[in-house]
C-alpha cells in the first residue's frame, strides 16, 4: 500500500507571536515543529504500513529547514520524504496549498493520504478536504478511529453532536483528530537511521493565491486580573463583580 | 582512543609560555551534519525528559522510577556512544555532552545514572576491549541488558586510587578469583556488569607486598557469584542514583574477562576517567541553565519595593554573573568535546580545566539563584535547594577537585622541571581570534606572558620538588584554567561572530565572562606575587 502523510512546518504554539508589516509574521526567534494533528497522521500512516506492508511517503511544502520536520517523521519509520521548496509557505492559501499537494501525489501515486484534520498555524482545517475532491478522492475528516482493511476502510469521525462511522473506498484522504493516536517517539536509532533514507527535495511549482491576507492582528490584551477581597467576606463582591461589571451572572 | 601522533595540549603549552592557538582557533565544531543530527537527538531528548522524568519525585522519594530506566533503553542512550557495529549509535564527544546537559537539565540523577555507565562504567571496553570483548558485552550494553558501573574506590583508596586494595589471584585454568571491597559506586544497586580495578601478581616479584603488584582491569558480570551489593547509601545530593558498595567474594571471572593489558589497569582507570570529565561538565551546564531560568523570571516577577527586584543592581549582579559563567561553562565544555571529537590535541589538562572550571561555577550559580529566589528558594517545593544538594558532589568525584589541581599543576610543568620546556621563541598571540575582541585578545597574551614567568620562577624555586608545593600548584593551576576558559569564550565568540551569528547581548556576555575570568586570574597572581603560604602553613597546619 502507497500512503502519503502531508505534514506541515508551523511555529511552536507557545509563540508570542511578533507581526511584520501588518500581514505576516515576524520569523527571527520562531522555533517551527511539524503541527501537533499532521504528527498524528505521521503516526497513523505508520501503524497501517506495519498492519498492511506498504511504505510511506511524509510530504510537505516549506522551506529547506523543512528536512527537519521531515527527518523526524523518517527517524520515526517513514520510508521516504518529499520537500517541496518554498520560502512563502505560511502565506500559501489553502487552495494553492492543496493543488500543489494534489499535483504531487498523482505523480507518485497513493493508496492512503493522511494529513492533521487542522494546522495549528493558521486553522483553517481546509487543505485535507480540498485535496480529496482535487484528487477526487474518497474522504473522512476528522478521524478518531480508523481501519484499513485491503480494499477500503472504516472510520469514525467527531461531529458536533457525536460520532460519526463511515465506510470508505480506496484510495482516500483522511484527515486526522487528536484522538485517534498516540504519536511515537524517534529513538536514537531511529534518528541514526533517518540520516540514510531518502529525502528528495525540488522547488514548488508556482501556484497562486486565491486568498490574500490583507492584515494579521495579534489578539487585544487580556486585562490583568482583580483580587477582590479574601476568604468568605470576599464572596459577596465576587458575585457582584461578576453580575453588574462582567456580566457573566 | 587518541590517535597515536596528536600533539602537544594547548594547556601543557601555556606553562612554558607557548600560545598554540591552531589546537582551540577556529572553533573545532562538528560538521553540519553531525549538528543536525545531534540537535535532533537533543530533541528527543529533551522532549522526553519533560514528559517522563519528575525530579522532584525523584529526589524526595530517593528511588528511581524503573520505567525510566526503561525509557533511557527505548530511546537507545544506552548505547549512545557504543559504535553501531556494535548496535550502538556511534556518536562521539560532541554528542554525549549534548544529552548530558539535556537530561541534567532536566534532572541531575538520571544524567548521572546514563553518565556512569557510559562515561566510565563500560569507557574500558571501548579504550582497551579485544573484538571478542566488544562483541560479547557491547550489543547488551547498548540495548540497556547491561548496565555498567566503575568500581575502583575503596575505603582506604579514594583520591588515592593507586592504594587500591582488591586482589584478583590467578587460578591454574587461566581465570581469576577476586577479592575486595568497592564503595561509593555510582549505579551500584541497578548494575549488573562492573569495571573492577584489582591488583594481579608480579610474575617478576610473586612474593611482593599486595600494595606493590600491579594493577589490572576486569569486566564482569554480576551474575558471576560472589558479589555482595550493599544497601543504597543515604546521601546528600543525586538522591535518585544508586550508590552502594560493591563486595567481590571468591569472584571467579575467566581469563577473557581482563580488559587491556595485565598491569595496565590503572593507566586505563585514569584514561577513562579523563574521557569522562567533559560529560561531567556538560551535566553542570545543564543545571545551572536550570536554575538561571528559574531566577530571571523570579527577578521578573519579584515585586518588592513596588519595583520588580531584577531592577535592583544587587540583583542584576547575580544574574549578569550566571550569564557570563555559564557562557564560559559551555564554552569550555563544547571546545573540550570537539577536540576529543577531532582527537588531533591532548585534552586531559583541558577536559580537568573543564571540570573544576564547570563544577565550581554551577556551584555558585546555583546559590545564587537560590539567593535571587530568596525565601522561596529555600523552599523545597521549588528546585533551587535540590540542584544545590545535587551539584556538591561535582567537585569531590571524578577527581576532586584539589587533585585534579594538583595533576594539573604537575603536569603543566613537567617539562619545566624537566629541562624540556621549549619557551617561545617571539611574543606569543592567540591567533584567529575575531578583531571586535582584539581587546581582550591582549589582555590573553598579556596574561600568558605572566603566567609562563611565574611558573618558571615556581620551577626555580622549588625544582623537583614543586610537586608537594600544594600552595603554588593551587594558584598556578587557578591561573591555567582561566586562561583555558578565556580561551575558549574568545574562540566561541569568534565563531559566532564569523558566522554572523554574534548578538550585541551575547558580545556583552561575552566581555563579560573575560573581566571576570581576568579578575579570578589576577587574585591568584596577586596570591603567587604576595604569597601568605607561611601564615597558611601555620594556622591550618596540622595542631601538636
Amino acid at each position: 500500500m502507497k500512503i502519503i502523510a502531508c505534514i506541515k512546518r508551523v511555529p511552536t504554539t507557545d509563540l508570542e507571536p511578533k507581526i511584520v508589516d501588518g500581514k505576516s509574521l515576524d520569523p527571527t526567534g520562531v522555533a517551527f515543529e511539524t503541527s501537533f494533528y499532521d504528527q498524528i497522521a505521521v503516526e497513523a500512516a505508520l501503524q497501517v504500513k506495519e498492519q498492511h506492508g506498504g511504505e510511506v511517503t511524509v510530504l510537505t511544502i516549506g522551506p529547506k529547514e523543512a528536512q527537519k520536520e521531515l527527518r523526524d517523521a523518517l527517524a520515526k519509520g517513514a520510508d521516504h520524504a518529499v520537500l517541496l521548496k518554498d520560502d512563502r509557505w505560511m502565506s500559501r492559501d489553502a487552495h494553492s496549498t492543496a493543488r500543489t499537494l494534489q499535483q504531487k501525489i498523482q505523480e507518485l501515486g497513493a493508496d492512503l493520504v493522511l494529513t492533521g484534520r487542522v494546522a495549528t498555524d493558521r486553522d483553517n482545517a481546509s487543505v485535507g478536504v480540498m485535496l480529496a475532491t482535487l484528487l477526487d478522492f474518497a474522504c473522512v475528516s476528522d478521524v478518531v478511529e480508523l481501519e484499513i482493511d485491503g480494499r477500503g476502510g472504516k472510520a469514525r469521525r467527531e461531529a458536533d453532536s457525536g460520532l460519526e462511522s463511515y465506510s470508505f473506498s480506496l484510495p482516500a484522504v483522511i484527515t486526522c483528530q487528536k484522538d485517534l493516536n498516540e504519536p511515537r517517539r524517534a529513538g536514537l536509532k531511529g534518528i541514526m537511521a533517518a540520516k540514510k533514507k531518502p529525502l528528495d527535495e525540488s522547488d514548488c511549482p508556482e501556484s497562486s493565491n486565491q486568498a490574500e491576507v490583507c492584515q494579521l492582528d495579534t489578539p487585544p490584551p487580556r486585562p490583568q486580573g482583580r483580587i477582590v477581597g479574601e476568604g468568605a467576606a470576599a464572596v459577596e463582591a465576587l458575585i457582584d463583580a461578576l453580575h453588574n461589571e462582567a456580566k457573566v451572572l | 582512543m587518541p590517535p597515536p601522533d596528536r600533539r602537544g595540549g594547548f594547556v601543557r603549552s601555556l606553562f612554558e609560555g607557548r600560545i598554540e592557538s591552531e589546537a582551540v582557533l577556529p572553533f573545532p565544531l562538528p560538521d553540519a551534519e553531525t549538528l543536525e543530527t545531534i540537535a535532533a537527538v537533543e530533541e528527543m531528548v529533551r522532549e522526553w525528559a519533560d514528559g517522563a522524568i519528575d525530579p522532584a519525585a525523584i529526589d524526595r522519594d530517593k528511588t528511581f522510577p524503573p520505567e525510566v530506566l526503561e525509557g533511557l533503553s527505548e530511546l537507545g542512550l544506552y548505547g549512545l556512544t557504543i559504535p553501531e557495529a556494535h548496535g550502538g549509535a556511534g556518536m562521539g564527544a560532541w554528542s554525549y555532552a549534548k544529552v548530558m546537559e539535556t537530561l541534567a537539565h532536566r534532572c541531575a540523577s538520571t544524567a548521572t545514572i546514563l553518565g556512569a555507565h557510559l562515561g566510565i562504567g563500560l569507557k574500558g571496553l571501548l579504550l582497551d576491549g579485544t573484538p571478542e570483548q566488544k562483541e560479547r558485552w557491547l550489543p547488551r550494553l547498548a540495548s540497556g541488558e547491561l548496565i555498567a558501573a566503575f568500581a575502583l574506590t575503596e575505603a582506604e583508596a579514594g583520591s588515592d586510587a593507586a592504594a587500591l586494595r582488591t586482589r584478583a589471584e590467578a587460578l591454574p585454568d587461566g581465570s581469576w578469583k577476586l577479592n575486595g571491597t568497592k564503595i561509593w559506586i555510582t549505579n551500584g544497586g541497578i548494575a549488573n556488569c562492573f569495571t573492577v580495578f584489582a591488583r594481579t601478581p608480579d610474575p617478576e616479584r610473586p612474593d611482593a607486598p599486595l600494595l606493590e603488584r600491579p594493577i589490572s582491569a576486569f569486566f564482569v558480570e554480576k551474575d558471576a557469584g560472589g558479589i555482595t551489593i550493599g544497601k543504597p547509601e543515604d546521601k546528600m545530593g543525586l538522591c535518585g542514583s544508586s550508590t552502594t558498595e560493591v563486595a567481590f567474594e571468591d569472584t571467579i571471572v575467566a581469563s577473557q574477562a581482563m580488559l587491556g593489558e595485565r598491569g595496565q589497569g590503572f593507566k586505563l582507570a585514569l584514561r577513562i576517567l579523563n574521557g569522562g570529565r567533559h560529560g561531567l561538565a556538560a551535566c553542570c551546564v545543564g543545571q545551572a541553565k536550570l536554575s538561571r531560568s528559574g531566577a530571571v523570571v523570579h527577578a521578573r516577577e519579584r515585586v518588592q519595593y513596588g519595583r520588580s527586584i531584577g531592577e535592583f543592581g544587587m540583583v542584576q549582579e547575580m544574574l549578569a554573573a550566571m550569564d557570563a559563567d555559564i557562557y564560559a561553562m559551555e564554552a569550555g565544555t563544547w571546545l573540550t568535546a570537539a577536540m576529543m571529537e577531532r582527537g588531533e590535541h591532548e585534552t586531559m589538562l583541558e577536559a580537568a580545566c573543564t571540570k573544576m572550571y564547570a563544577t565550581e561555577k554551577l556551584w555558585s550559580v546555583a546559590n545564587d539563584a537560590l539567593q535571587v529566589t530568596g525565601g522561596t528558594g529555600f523552599m523545597r517545593e521549588y528546585p533551587y535547594e535540590r540542584i544545590l544538594r545535587d551539584a556538591r558532589i561535582n567537585m569531590i568525584f571524578e577527581g576532586t577537585n584539589q587533585v585534579l589541581r594538583m595533576m594539573l599543576g604537575s603536569q603543566g610543568l613537567r617539562a619545566l622541571v624537566r629541562g624540556e620546556a621549549r619557551p617561545p621563541d617571539g611574543e606569543e598571540s592567540l591567533q584567529g581570534v575575531h578583531e571586535a575582541f582584539a581587546a581582550e585578545r591582549e589582555v590573553f597574551d598579556a596574561l600568558v606572558a605572566s603566567f609562563a614567568e611565574r611558573c618558571r620562577r615556581t620551577v626555580e624555586r622549588h625544582g623537583k620538588e614543586v610537586r608537594e608545593a600544594q600552595f603554588a600548584l593551587h594558584r598556578l593551576s587557578d591561573m591555567a584554567m582561566c586562561l583555558w576558559q578565556i580561551a575558549a569564550v574568545l574562540s566561541r565568540v569568534s565563531a559566532a561572530e564569523t558566522g554572523g551569528q554574534a548578538s550585541d547581548r551575547e558580545r556583552d556576555v561575552a566581555r563579560l565572562s573575560c573581566r571576570r575570568l581576568e579578575r579570578e586570574f589576577r587574585i591568584a597572581l596577586m596570591d603567587e606575587e604576595r604569597p601568605l603560604d607561611e601564615w597558611v602553613a601555620r594556622v591550618g597546619g596540622p595542631t601538636p
